[in-house]
């Protein structure tokens, strides 16, 4: 429900990120703290078949990101949970706020706050990860081809000792933008259906990246075109393939986001 | 119900669609042809058949060795062209300014002599790992087209197929796979010997120093489909051996260190031994012949005669 006449206020803002956090911070503890124990298994039972020799910064850069996209994807999902329950949908509704401020409010604690958190978990279970990989390599490999830079800590939009086998920070802000265009699906999909949401949402993705995939092989879709801004190679002069570029990782993200509030404001109470 | 008491229209799903559309249209046109230049194109050259005339052998020098990391195969198609016609791939700039063109002024990355009966094509710049980063070369021939006259080949990382039936061919190599109807096959690893048991120096390229030097001796492999061929012979001393489709093998004579990994199709081929009896497969080591390149590059020095490499559209 919108309150007042303005379309945006802080005041109003802060108020309601504040009741925001103090009704969901159980739910997101909950949701890092599951996050954090399935990484320790992943790396337990990754290490456990690798002989500790799994955890180069190439890989810790694959979990970090297969991670992120996962966990991103069910926290957005999740975030208007509240207005898919019966119970609680009508609070949810009657908040004291515009849609502007709940859309904000949403894409801040998405696309922003979440994406921090989950580098911080990541970093905090990692650091020591590798210390201790670090130490045991040390001790059982050292007449062979051990290198300690190898195993440097991945840290997101850092350069790497060895940028030249990873992504480098350009090749990652591509995968974030990748994952906001993600969430806003996620976001837009709870929205949108009514039961089991993020299942129906996941089977509609599943279903357009099929399509897409046929589409992309009729059509001869170049890679070298569709990701001139992030591959190595310096990108072409050529404006055309800014603007296209311009068009599919700005564009198309904001879109979706704008599509979320236009769910937002259609599900508000008149 | 009247038009006012009508729930409003839904816009979500309409954006949507909107939406999942100009993705679609994006990627259609990054299909279309204006966007063609923006291909990794190789640059394609070739070696005139008047210049060839007695040519039976091929030599690349200055090939990745095993000192290096990742190295591309080259893919060598034997028969069905009246002359030599290389492809060549270049590594795209990098973001920071580490350019990968070919030679200034637009010259081929590589020159052609020859020297006997043996066309030698040689890398115009020493082809060292830190010429980029590590493990990427800098440039690498994708593919070259070979006339049917040429019996002996010399090089590093191959994909040899024959396209015309040919009656003898001997390839050798640090990495290559051979197929096609080849009636008489000799294939040599040019790796003499592994190189853990080697004590190599620095700079050597066949062993090199440093202590996953075992490691990488195991990926030398020879590698051969025997479907259509007649009597095959395998000398190594180093890697591994892969043979496949033998049932048409009349005779395989293997000389392989104790070393050597050993994959057959079926037990039985080891069976084809020398004129029809006992075996051909001898463990002892590779014996005369093998180290392919060194032998070849070994052979008494002969002039050397320019050949143009002319580029081709």
């Amino acid at each position: 429900m919108s309150t007042g006449n303005a379309p945006f206020s802080w005041h109003r803002f802060l108020l309601l990120a504040r009741a925001h956090g103090a009704e969901q911070y159980r739910q997101y503890l909950a949701h890092m703290l599951v996050t954090g124990v399935l990484y320790c298994v992943l790396l337990l039972f990754a290490l456990g078949v690798s002989r500790l020799s799994a955890f180069d910064t190439g890989t810790q850069s694959g979990f970090y990101f297969w991670g992120l996209y996962l966990t991103g994807f069910v926290f957005a999902g999740r975030y208007f949970d509240a207005m898919a329950r019966r119970e609680s949908a009508l609070l949810a509704l009657m908040r004291p706020a515009s849609v502007l401020e709940k859309w904000l409010l949403c894409l801040l604690v998405v696309a922003v706050a979440y994406p921090l958190a989950y580098t911080v978990l990541f970093l905090a279970i990692s650091w020591p990860v590798q210390q201790v990989v670090l130490a045991a390599q040390a001790m059982m490999e050292r007449t062979s081809s051990f290198n300690p830079a190898d195993y440097a800590l991945f840290v997101p939009l850092l350069r790497a000792p060895k940028p030249a086998l990873l992504l480098g920070p350009l090749q990652q802000w591509g995968f974030f933008i990748g994952l906001w265009a993600l969430q806003a699906l996620a976001v837009a999909g709870s929205l949108y259906f009514r039961r089991a949401a993020l299942l129906k949402t996941l089977a509609l993705g599943f279903g357009l990246a099929v399509l897409t995939a046929l589409l992309c092989a009729a059509s001869g879709a170049r890679h070298e075109v569709i990701f001139a801004w992030w591959a190595r190679r310096a990108p072409p002069a050529d404006p055309a393939v800014h603007i296209f570029n311009a068009l599919l990782w700005v564009g198309l993200p904001a879109l979706l986001w704008w599509q979320t509030y236009v769910h937002l404001r259609e599900k508000e109470l008149p | 119900m009247t038009k006012a008491q009508r729930a409003p229209r839904k816009w979500g799903p309409w954006l949507f669609a909107a939406t999942v559309g100009i993705f679609w249209l994006l990627l259609a046109l990054s299909g279309r042809g204006y966007f063609k230049k923006l291909e990794q194109a190789d640059q394609r050259y070739a070696v005139k058949a008047a210049q060839l005339e007695g040519v039976t052998r091929l030599r690349i020098e200055g090939d990745g060795g095993d000192a290096q990391g990742y190295w591309p195969a080259t893919r060598v198609l034997l028969g069905g062209a009246p002359e030599v016609e290389l492809s060549i791939r270049m590594r795209p700039a990098d973001r920071d300014g580490k350019a990968a063109s070919g030679q200034p002024g637009g010259q081929p990355p590589l020159s052609a002599v020859r020297e006997g009966d043996t066309l030698v094509l040689r890398w115009a710049t020493p082809r060292r790992e830190d010429a980029g980063p590590p493990g990427r070369p800098q440039a690498w021939m994708n593919e070259i087209v070979l006339p049917a006259q040429f019996q002996e080949l010399a090089l590093s990382h191959a994909a040899v197929e024959a396209r015309t039936a040919v009656d003898q061919l001997q390839v050798s190599g640090r990495s290559v796979t051979v197929e096609g109807p080849v009636a008489h096959l000799d294939l040599r690893s040019a790796r003499c010997a592994p190189c853990a048991a080697q004590q190599a120096t620095a700079g050597d390229e066949a062993c090199p120093p440093g202590p996953d030097r075992a490691r990488r001796s195991r990926q030398a492999s020879l590698e051969v489909t025997a479907r259509g061929m007649q009597t095959v012979r395998i000398s190594a001393g180093a890697g591994e051996v892969i043979l496949r489709d033998s049932e048409g093998l009349q005779r395989l004579e293997l000389r392989l260190a104790p070393a050597v990994a050993l994959s057959v199709d079926r037990a039985g081929a080891l069976g084809l031994g020398a004129a029809g009896g006992g075996h051909g497969f001898n463990v002892a080591g590779p014996g005369e012949g093998a180290c392919g390149l060194a032998a070849m590059g070994g052979r008494e020095t002969v002039p050397s005669k320019p050949l143009d490499l002319v580029p081709v559209p």
